[in-house]
């Protein structure tokens, strides 16, 4: 399942063992664009049992899309609780200090997913 | 000239050549069929009358030759012979009697030899005479034909010469045609075919010489009726006929036959020759009577009576031409009919085109014909033509399909024009009215391309009205919804105004203000806010969540809840408060929202200074303050939560940060200023840690200079890109001493 990029919103690419969002993320009216895509998570997490790789890439989200990757990450804490082997990569750019902060703010709450801060070369973006 | 006319003219012409080199060659060959059947009947004849000469010659004379005749007759003529005679004499009495020339004994002697076969017509007749041509004997038949050799008067032609004829016979005997004339001119000349020996003595001289002959006229007759011809002689200039000798009157018939072939003879100057004449419908021919005499002398004329098979040919030509005449005709008469129906249908083609041309579409009855057909060059013409009529036949019903069609939309035209001019006053509706009457005029007559034209013009004309008025119509609409954006708008700049109103007015004269505060819209959720009471001034740069109006609304609920906070007679930490504002805006947003779904509230930092003791106190949601002094920059940062939010423990509490040694400048800022992006596809927002360099960097740490240049850094930094976010940038330095109150600078770009 793939949500494509728009000016305001990242894009998604949902699969049964991955998730990646890749992108900026300031939509008018965020429960509009967050909902379909945590109905797709949701989905995928249900489709096989493997480990599953989240990997973020963002480069500017505004506050309403942080709560959103709040109630993102939740979903991902909880479904780890229940067992499910979840890897988290929260990617920045070296120089991004934004991002890597926004980072270090979701790690505080993670508790049983696996979590990293991979700190990636601009030009090294996939 | 027509070109059916030329076709038959050359057909016609083309018949009569071909009679013409029929004819021509058809008499060519007559011609040389002629001239070889000449050849053939000369021959033929001649070599008839030869034979038939030859064997009466050689039954009737050849036997008394002296060698090689019978042998009693050899031995008359042989003077060495004992007693031919049977008088009983040892010598041959004849030779002697000649000798002597004993005309009584000579006679005696030849007539038993002669006068039986004279009597009998062996022989016509028999002369003998002594060496010098004296006549000793002459006995001739009784029937004598012409001249009798023996009367007085015949001459016989050998008298010419006599001394060559008897040297001639002396050497042998001979044959020869010889002509007995009438000295008397009284009888005919006679033609006979003779035989002439002369006796021999011992030396071989004569001493006599005999003459046999016979008449030919009865072999003319015996060959006449054989042949079924006619026959004369002619001897020199003179011609006979059989009847002559009789004495008999020549037929007008025979005579005119004889005339005819003396002029052809003359004209063609021969004498051996064969020719029909047409006129006396007989063969005519001309042959020598003998081998031995030349034909310019003696020869024999024929007269075939050819009449029969002249008629026959002529019969079988007239049947010809007949044949061949009735064939012209028929060709002629067939290809006048093909010609004829052929230009008739191509005429009725050329009709059927001038009649389409006029307009006249009905069906063409276009014929058949005799000896055409469908596929025909006729009848794929005929056939292209009538598709050509049912394509122009289509082509008419499109046309008037169209016509109507062109009037229905006319109609709805005028209609919709009529209402339109109902919609309109005075002199217009009157000039309109007055237009549709002439369009409609314009439409009621001429041709179809006329009213085609005027349709189309009527649409123009009804078009550029209409569109007039549509545009009227939308200028009207426009101008309403340009009323209606301004209306919007000055609501938003009133409601700017309210909120601007709320932003404070004057700043504390013991510090050194400078704020920039830029909503992107008119309004927005950044407010910051500044409560100078004796002792202590609050500073407090807030985001509220949102932006544009609702950000405002709430930008005023947070204001208020920092107003309230605030503890004006007793000691209160910066954690403490920014903990209070916390718990009501949480209490009202609660109220309104039971979970607060939403996430709303406000990010920001505020700052306590209480002027006795000089000291600064600072607490954070997620937001920081910044300090410059003349030897650096140092960020202090506050709590990683947000006012208002619901992911917050309970019982959680802002942490209270003291400021030593407030010296310098403090600058607080909202996400509007870190969250500035560049301008590349996956850009990067400015952060804090860029402020904190610019800071870092700063050679002069008045409040003012710091706005600029951090101002002056972001514009730089988002290159073209618009501000994503309301912004609020805040510096203020503490005076030491002077406690004079200053005139808020308030910097308000996009107020």
């Amino acid at each position: 399942m793939i949500f494509e990029q728009t000016q305001r919103t990242p894009y998604v690419e949902l699969t049964s063992q991955s998730c990646a969002i890749r992108g900026e993320c300031y939509p008018e009216n965020i429960a509009e664009w967050s909902g379909p895509v945590l109905e797709g998570l949701e989905e995928s997490l249900g489709l096989e049992s493997d480990t599953f790789k989240v990997v973020i890439e963002l480069y500017y989200f505004n506050s309403s899309s942080a709560k959103f990757l709040f109630d993102f990450f939740e979903y991902l804490e909880e479904t780890a609780e229940a067992g499910r082997n979840i890897v988290v990569q929260w990617c920045y750019r070296q120089e991004d200090d934004t991002m890597m902060e926004a980072g270090e703010d979701f790690q505080e709450d993670m508790e049983h997913c696996t979590y990293e801060l991979v700190a990636i070369n601009a030009e090294q973006t996939a | 000239m027509k070109i059916k006319t030329r076709i038959i003219g050359i057909v016609l012409l083309g018949i009569t050549l071909l009679f013409g080199i029929s004819f021509y060659s058809t008499q060519e060959i007559n011609d040389a069929n002629r001239e070889y059947s000449a050849q053939e009947s000369i021959i033929a004849h001649s070599s008839a009358w030869t034979s038939n000469m030859d064997v009466e010659f050689t039954d009737k004379l050849y036997v008394y030759d002296p060698l090689y005749g019978s042998d009693q007759n050899i031995a008359y003529w042989d003077y060495s012979s004992e007693d031919p005679f049977g008088a009983g004499d040892l010598q041959n009495p004849l030779h002697k009697a000649f000798i002597e020339k004993d005309g009584v004994k000579i006679l005696d002697l030849l007539s038993s030899v002669f006068l039986s076969p004279i009597e009998t017509e062996q022989l016509t007749f028999a002369i003998a005479y002594d060496n010098r041509g004296l006549q000793l004997y002459c006995e001739s038949s009784l029937y004598v034909i012409g001249i009798d050799p023996c009367s007085e008067s015949a001459s016989p032609d050998y008298f010419l010469n006599f001394g060559a004829f008897v040297r001639s016979i002396e050497k042998g005997p001979s044959r020869r045609t010889v002509l007995i004339t009438d000295v008397d001119e009284e009888k005919p000349v006679s033609v006979n075919d003779t035989y002439s020996f002369a006796l021999l003595d011992e030396s071989d001289s004569a001493v006599g010489v005999i003459v046999l002959g016979r008449n030919i006229t009865e072999s003319l007759e015996v060959f006449a009726e054989n042949f079924e011809v006619e026959t004369a002689l002619v001897v020199g200039d003179q011609v006979i006929t059989i009847g002559d000798y009789f004495d008999e009157e020549r037929s007008d018939e025979l005579t005119l036959l004889i005339r005819d072939s003396i002029l052809h003879s003359a004209a063609k100057n021969a004498y051996e020759y064969s020719y029909i004449s047409e006129e006396l419908k007989s063969r005519i021919s001309s042959i020598p009577l003998s081998k031995s005499i030349r034909a310019s002398e003696l020869r024999i004329l024929l007269f075939d009576d050819q009449s029969e098979l002249l008629e026959t040919l002529k019969a079988s030509e007239r049947q010809a031409q007949i044949v061949f005449g009735g064939m012209a005709l028929l060709i002629l008469a067939l290809s006048f009919i093909v010609t004829s129906t052929s230009f008739n249908r191509i005429l009725e083609a050329i009709g059927a085109l001038e009649r389409m041309g006029e307009g006249d579409l009905s069906e063409n009855k276009l014929s058949r014909g005799w000896l055409s057909s469908n596929y025909d060059e006729v009848g794929r013409l005929q056939k292209a033509i009538n598709e050509y009529r049912l394509h122009r036949v289509d082509a008419e019903v499109q046309r008037k399909e169209r016509a109507k069609r062109r009037d229905e939309r006319d109609e709805i035209m005028f209609e919709k024009m009529a209402i339109l001019s109902e919609q309109l006053e005075g002199e217009a509706r009157t000039l309109l009215t007055q237009e549709i009457k002439d369009m409609r005029t314009a439409l009621s007559s001429g041709t179809d391309e006329e009213k085609e034209r005027a349709s189309i013009e009527v649409m123009s004309k009804a078009f550029s009205k209409m569109s007039d008025e549509v545009s009227t119509l939308i200028d009207a609409r426009t101008s309403e919804l340009v009323t209606a954006k301004d209306e919007i708008n000055s609501s938003i700049r009133y409601a700017a105004k309210l909120q601007n109103a709320l932003l404070p007015k004057t700043y504390p004269g013991d510090i050194d203000i400078n704020v920039e505060w830029r909503p992107r819209d008119l309004v927005g959720g950044d407010i910051y806010f500044i409560k100078d009471l004796p002792d202590k001034v609050y500073i407090a740069v807030v985001d509220c969540t949102g932006h544009g109006v609702p950000g405002a609304f709430l930008s005023i609920i947070a204001r208020s809840h920092l107003d309230k906070a605030i503890t004006p007679d007793s000691y209160q930490s910066a954690g403490d408060y920014l903990s209070q504002v916390n718990s009501f805006l949480k209490e009202t947003l609660s109220k309104a929202d039971h979970k607060n779904t939403n996430e709303e509230g406000f990010d920001g930092g505020v700052c306590i200074y209480y002027r006795n003791t000089r000291r600064l106190e600072f607490a954070g949601a997620k937001a920081s303050v910044f300090q410059v002094k003349n030897d650096g920059a140092t960020e202090t940062v506050g709590d990683r939560k947000s006012v208002g939010s619901t992911r917050m423990k309970e019982g959680f509490r802002f942490a209270t940060n003291v400021m030593e040694d407030p010296k310098g400048s403090f600058v607080m800022l909202t996400d509007g200023i870190t969250d500035v992006m560049s301008p590349e596809e996956r850009p990067i927002a400015f952060g804090r840690r860029r402020v904190l360099k610019l800071l870092e960097q700063a050679t002069d740490n008045s409040p003012k200079y710091i706005v600029e240049k951090i101002m002056k850094s972001v514009d730089l930094y988002r290159g073209g890109a618009p501000f994503r976010d309301d912004l609020t940038l805040l510096a203020f330095s503490l005076n030491e001493s002077d406690q004079s109150g200053n005139e808020p600078v308030v910097s308000q770009e996009k107020a």
